[in-house]
């Protein structure tokens, strides 16, 4: 017994001394490279009963094909993954939905794969759908989804959305619609519908036929109502849309002008300016009861206002100070402070779906920016910047902004165009957002598939 | 302030009944009842539990014995090119670090490996620590999240992320740069993936 305990005792002597005689060497890793993940996504498989069924349903050659795309895009125009070409994949769709050979994707350089297969169950559309870690070797995410066949877009966005969530740790937002004011004609006779779309551009619809004015449309949180500026007896007004029936109505009987209209975040009451006699001010109309409510009393124009996500405060531009600038106050009017503190004016600001920066355009020197400061005013950064652009409006996740924009159409700066743009937290990715016409004022919904 | 009746109007929509947005959104509420999270089957699951759960044994205890004939080998040699350092290089040597040029060429090894998920926001705390152990040829034989509880804690999915990012790193870039000689000294090394000076924290 004695003979063990010596021998235990000098094994764990000569143990500890042999692990002691090197400590562990910490290296710091504190760069690396910011280019867009490389991702492989895969052409849904399906088999070819399948595939003769979506071509009659859908009239699309290859379904499985087509939803990849959809994905593809979307991942590209995030910025943050680099979609690689079909044309190198090695392995076919159906094989590598069931069992990836890792080596031939990283060979062409992924680190992530998307597999998938359509099927047809019950006249329903199923896609099932896998995300791999190419490096590691191993499944990170498997799904399927149901759904009517034409719905066939949206599945990809909503896988769009969970690949997004499972590799940059937020929720995505391309299950989304926008609302934006559809321009055409010159500019003097502008024809201006209210219509809405996909957030990637398709299923565009017109929500308006062009006999008034129409500016500043903005969802509620349930995307069922759509609340925007137009002309009530040649006086503009604010109007409630239910986009569901169609039906729509004046936002309370105000003897003056009613604008800039947004939703409180649980949907209860619409924010808005009240103009008379030269002077604006904030109120508040609940939507049930249609009790208005005064949120600000200055004589100085006070408008654009935008509730915080959790309602607690009310952030907007008012010109109190002499010239027009970013205030912050408790929902019920009080505590008023001014946050934005540098040159130039600032207006249009919209708290983040985070509820951590305020979203917001700025004119200094002729030219105008879109910039995000924190909710204290601090940290202010300006993302973008052009001849003139404005009405920056926040994706779900609080991490890309939409806004338009508006150019000359030659060198010679004759012409004009207003486009829809998206850019990203960091400034650096800006990209077109496609429309059928000149497009204006987008309001980007919530997450459809909450 | 006194309220009056509501005013409405019908507007026309331009698009025929069927492209009406309401239906749209009738169809949306439609899918969203359909969409839903729909386990695998059997197999599926199978897959994705054997890929999820099942914690890959990178220690290949066949190799064991080959490691150990080598690193001995290996460690031969470096005594005896140890035993050739002069009496003041030897002293200047701190086995507990890698010299500058090694940690260089490791470093900007790994940087150019490391994408760093650029969604993540730059205020969290987004350090992940990874313990490896290196054969002598610098490729790996296991990895080890230091604060592994993390991955799967609620909330901490920018640290998931950050964690999976730095070992595509690694396994991108191996076999590490590692030194031609000393393996004793580095073949247990914690790498320290900081992504918030690049992120702008």
């Amino acid at each position: 017994m004695k003979i063990i305990k010596l021998l235990t005792g000098i094994c764990i002597f000569f143990l500890s001394y042999t692990s002691n005689s090197f400590s562990l060497i910490e290296v710091d890793i504190t760069r690396g490279n910011l280019n867009p993940l490389p991702i492989a996504v895969s052409p849904l498989s399906q088999n070819n009963k399948t595939k003769k069924i979506f071509q009659n349903k859908l009239n699309l050659d290859d379904l499985g094909l087509e939803i990849s795309k959809v994905i593809e895009n979307n991942l590209k125009q995030s910025g943050l993954f680099n979609p690689l070409s079909k044309d190198a994949f090695l392995q076919k769709p159906d094989i590598a939905h069931l069992k990836p050979r890792f080596e031939d994707w990283s060979l062409i350089k992924a680190q992530a794969l998307i597999t998938g297969k359509v099927l047809i169950e019950n006249d329903k559309l199923k896609v099932e759908f896998r995300l791999w870690d190419v490096l590691a070797a191993r499944e990170m995410l498997a799904l399927s989804f149901t759904t009517v066949p034409n719905n066939w877009r949206r599945v990809g966005h909503i896988i769009t959305d969970k690949v997004y969530e499972r590799l940059t740790g937020e929720k995505g937002y391309f299950d989304t619609r926008i609302i934006y004011v559809s321009e055409e004609g010159p500019k003097t006779q502008r024809v201006k519908k209210l219509a809405i779309m996909d957030q990637d551009g398709f299923n565009i619809k017109y929500l308006t036929l062009g006999n008034e004015l129409v500016l500043t449309p903005r969802f509620n949180p349930t995307n069922q109502m759509v609340t925007y500026l137009s002309y009530f007896r040649n006086l503009p007004r604010v109007y409630l849309l239910d986009i569901e029936t169609g039906i729509q109505e004046v936002v309370g009987d105000f003897p003056g002008m009613t604008f800039a209209p947004r939703f409180s975040p649980d949907g209860k009451k619409i924010i808005m300016s009240f103009a008379k006699d030269g002077n604006s001010d904030i109120y508040t109309m609940d939507i049930e009861n249609r009790i208005v409510e005064r949120i600000t009393n200055h004589p100085s124009i006070d408008t654009s206002p935008s509730y915080s996500p959790n309602g607690k405060h009310i952030t907007f531009n008012s010109d109190r100070s002499g010239y027009q600038q970013i205030y912050v106050m408790k929902s019920d009017g009080s505590n008023v402070k001014r946050i934005s503190f540098g040159k130039g004016i600032y207006g249009t600001p919209v708290w983040s779906p985070r509820g951590d920066l305020i979203a917001f355009t700025k004119l200094h020197k002729g030219k105008f920016y879109i910039g995000v400061m924190r909710t204290d005013g601090k940290g202010e950064r300006l993302l973008t910047e052009n001849f003139y652009q404005e009405a920056p409006s926040w994706a779900p996740n609080g991490r890309v902004i939409i806004f338009y924009r508006e150019t000359k159409t030659n060198k010679e700066g004759e012409g004009f165009s207003a486009k829809l743009w998206s850019i990203d937290l960091t400034g650096y990715n800006e990209r077109l957002v496609e429309t059928e016409t000149d497009a204006s004022d987008p309001s980007w919904s919530s997450l459809l598939s909450n | 302030m006194a309220l009056p009746e509501k005013k409405k109007k019908n507007i026309k929509l331009k698009e025929e009944k069927k492209q009406k947005p309401s239906k749209e959104i009738k169809k949306d509420k439609n899918l969203k009842k359909n969409i839903k999270k729909i386990k695998p089957s059997v197999e599926e699951t199978k897959v994705k539990q054997v890929s999820e759960f099942e914690k890959k044994e990178l220690f290949d205890l066949n190799n064991i014995a080959a490691l150990i004939d080598k690193s001995k080998e290996d460690f031969g040699e470096t005594n005896k090119k140890l035993n050739k350092i002069s009496q003041s290089q030897d002293s200047s040597m701190d086995s507990s670090k890698l010299t500058l040029s090694e940690e260089d060429a490791l470093k900007a090894q790994i940087f150019g490996c490391w994408s760093i998920p650029l969604g993540l926001p730059y205020n969290e705390d987004l350090l992940v620590r990874i313990k490896l152990k290196l054969r002598p040829d610098g490729t790996l034989i296991k990895t080890e999240i230091l604060d592994h509880a993390r991955m799967n804690m609620p909330g901490q999915g920018f640290f998931r992320v950050l964690a999976e990012s730095a070992l595509r790193a690694i396994q991108l870039c191996q076999p590490l740069k590692v030194p031609t000689s000393g393996y004793e000294r580095w073949k247990d090394l914690q790498l320290n993936f900081d992504a918030r000076e690049m992120l702008g924290g």
